[in-house]
């Protein structure tokens, strides 16, 4: 099934977009703008392809390592960095950092307890089973929180139940220091799949973005079908440390290199411009506009207030209209 | 008025709610018709709403509350049943969780997570340490979580029906000693709105805050002070957050006297936070120091013996309410 041209330079300029962002907030991170807690997913832009195919009454969950998702999935850059900023016009109005929401385009928020997010995508995937009009839930998580039991339950139960769930795994090889040979007994994490009875499949070349995002169609488009959940995994890196100031002890420059070469963005670049939907001036051109949008949101948040200390109080209990 | 079990309020509540909103589906551990659940809804349940929205489960209780929570925040209404309170805590991070979220997401865009987490409390049961005990100021200590406990069978319809309607997550409490006990419930619908304490027996000397099953057994507790020429009034909160504290301190006013009954362990407990707000609003009108009667700080054995040097028992009561007036 081939990706349309629009999709494919959607795809393309928000890698950029979040590529740029990255770099942003690497910067205010190190300089103590904001919490050293930075999860950077420079190389692992390929993210971008499958959130790009979801239907704005989707669900998403995503992981400690995010940004290209809330990025593809529409959201303003203004309220993201704001919200890292702890100002009152972040997307959570200061309460959340790190835990990014937007209900109304289906990101309901983030358990901080790594691994909880596939219980919630279960359940959101519940929600749109009741509804039954054809919702999914695109659900993220990485290869060192699967190791945690919630994935048990919740992949077992949404096979069970036939839920509208498609899991995907960003493999990137590192559960924070550890690499994967000491976290999993089992190199492919999608042949767990199999033991839930639902298809799996793992890109090897997961910085392949149409390779990816093909994949990624094939099993929303079988869930949206009612046939139930599957079960992607790619195996892609992380090109900067688990968050900024980790000191990255155990892997070499060279792996680190190694992978860079592989760099997802500039490979889909170079197919893009070698089909001919692409031209330099357009790679130079989302550049400057990618660079212009963040400047503007950085400059944005610098300028919000932070929240009065009574907001504080605000919003711990919903008011019951029902 | 007719008079009915407190489970089958429980599942009358259920039923009406499942009917009247389609976004209410039950799930749990054994809540099918052939399920253990106390509180398993009768056959014709699952009959109607078939099993999209009576959605039995095997042993999973991360799932039934984050799963569950994560129904909610996609528009469902949940109803979780755990069976035994002490199968909330392999859940515990979930549960709190689901009270933190809205909050920690700023409320934004007016986020809400409206599940209800019901459970059954298994104290005397001989259960032991870790199928016995009574999680209710675990509940209450964290913000975001509403607290019911239901004494009557009156009151566990009404509030369950409250609870399944409210915009938050709610862990509302029966009790395995009350599930059947018999009450009367009218035919035509009701709520009970939370946050209103309820005055179970009226008296001068010294008032008992109790709740779930300590209800009852401060009630038997009150005649037997009675026969010895002691006036104790008994106030059931029903719903602990919220605390309708007023209700406890005219009472308090009145009698100047206080003794907070509750299953919890007593440390950091139920009765060491009510004790604090009555004595913080009314240290001048107290005519003795507050006394807990409560699980003390050891895990629930199972022999009777042990149990009943551990747990409340009316004995305890009668003790405490004394103690008052000496």
């Amino acid at each position: 099934m081939a990706l349309s041209k629009e999709l494919l330079l959607r795809i393309y300029r928000d890698m950029i977009r979040h590529r740029t962002l990255d770099y942003q907030m690497i910067k205010d991170a190190q300089s103590g703008k904001m919490s050293p807690a930075w999860h950077s997913g420079l190389g692992q832009e390929v993210i971008v392809g499958p959130v790009a195919l979801l239907r704005k009454d989707d669900y998403v969950t995503y992981t400690h390592r995010a940004a290209y998702v809330w990025i593809a999935r529409g959201m303003d850059m203004k309220e993201i960095i704001a919200e890292h900023y702890g100002k009152a016009t972040g997307c959570a109005f200061g309460k959340g950092g790190t835990h990014i929401v937007k209900p109304s385009l289906g990101i309901l928020g983030r358990s901080g307890m790594q691994g909880g997010h596939f219980l919630l995508a279960a359940g959101m995937g519940i929600a749109a089973q009741m509804r039954g009009q054809g919702q999914v839930v695109l659900m993220f998580f990485g290869d060192g929180c699967a190791t945690r039991a919630p994935l048990h339950e919740a992949m077992n139960y949404a096979s069970i139940w036939k839920l509208p769930v498609v899991w995907f795994c960003e493999n990137n090889g590192q559960s924070m220091s550890v690499k994967l040979d000491k976290t999993w007994a089992i190199k492919d994490i999608a042949t767990i799949a199999g033991s839930y009875a639902m298809p799996g499949k793992t890109i090897e070349d997961g910085n392949d973005v149409i390779a990816v995002t093909e994949a990624t169609q094939e099993f929303l488009d079988r869930a949206r079908r009612g046939e139930g959940p599957a079960l992607l995994e790619i195996k892609t890196y992380r090109w900067r440390g688990h968050l900024e100031g980790d000191p990255q002890l155990y892997r070499t420059r060279e792996e680190v290199a190694e992978w860079m070469k592989k760099d997802p963005v500039k490979r889909f670049e170079q197919v893009l411009l070698a089909r001919g939907l692409l031209t330099q001036e357009d790679i130079h051109r989302v550049q400057v506009e990618a660079d212009a949008e963040v400047a503007e949101a950085q400059r944005f948040a610098e300028e919000s207030p932070e929240p009065p200390p009574e907001d504080a109080f605000n919003a711990i209990y919903a008011t019951t209209h029902s | 008025m007719r008079e009915i079990q407190q489970a089958q309020a429980i599942q009358e509540a259920i039923a009406e709610e499942m009917r009247r909103d389609w976004r209410v589906f039950l799930t749990g551990e054994a809540v099918g018709p052939g399920g253990t659940s106390p509180t398993r809804p009768p056959k014709e349940i699952l009959e109607e709403f078939g099993e999209n929205r009576v959605r039995e489960t095997g042993i999973i209780e991360q799932m039934l509350a984050a799963g569950s929570a994560g129904a909610s925040m996609a528009g469902m209404r949940p109803i979780v049943d755990f069976m035994y309170g002490d199968f909330m805590f392999p859940a515990w991070n979930e549960i709190l969780q689901a009270g933190l979220w809205r909050s920690g997401h700023g409320g934004c865009e007016n986020l809400s997570v409206p599940v209800v987490f019901m459970a059954h409390i298994m104290s005397y049961s001989g259960g032991g340490f870790s199928h016995a005990r009574a999680p209710i100021a675990n509940v209450w200590h964290g913000p975001g979580l509403k607290l019911v406990l239901a004494s009557t069978p009156y009151d566990a319809k009404g509030l369950l029906k409250t609870a399944i309607r409210d915009d938050n997550p709610v862990v509302f409490f029966s009790h395995r000693l009350l599930n059947r006990v018999n009450g009367p419930v009218p035919e035509e619908e009701y709520l009970i709105p939370f946050g209103e304490a309820t005055i179970r027996r009226e008296g001068r000397d010294a008032t008992i805050v109790a709740v779930s099953y300590m209800v009852n057994l401060s009630l038997e507790t009150a005649e037997a002070l009675e026969q010895e020429g002691i006036s104790t009034e008994i106030i059931d909160p029903r719903t602990l957050e919220p605390l309708d504290i007023d209700t406890i301190l005219a009472s308090v006013e009145k009698t100047g006297r206080l003794v907070v009954v509750d299953e919890d362990h007593i440390r950091c407990g139920v009765g060491a936070e009510i004790a604090f707000q009555v004595q913080e609003k009314l240290f001048k009108s107290l005519k003795a120091p507050i006394q807990r009667v409560g699980n003390l700080n050891t895990p629930v054995p199972v022999a009777r013996s042990l149990m009943s040097a551990v747990m409340p028992t009316k004995e305890k009561i009668m003790a405490a309410v004394k103690k008052t007036l000496a």
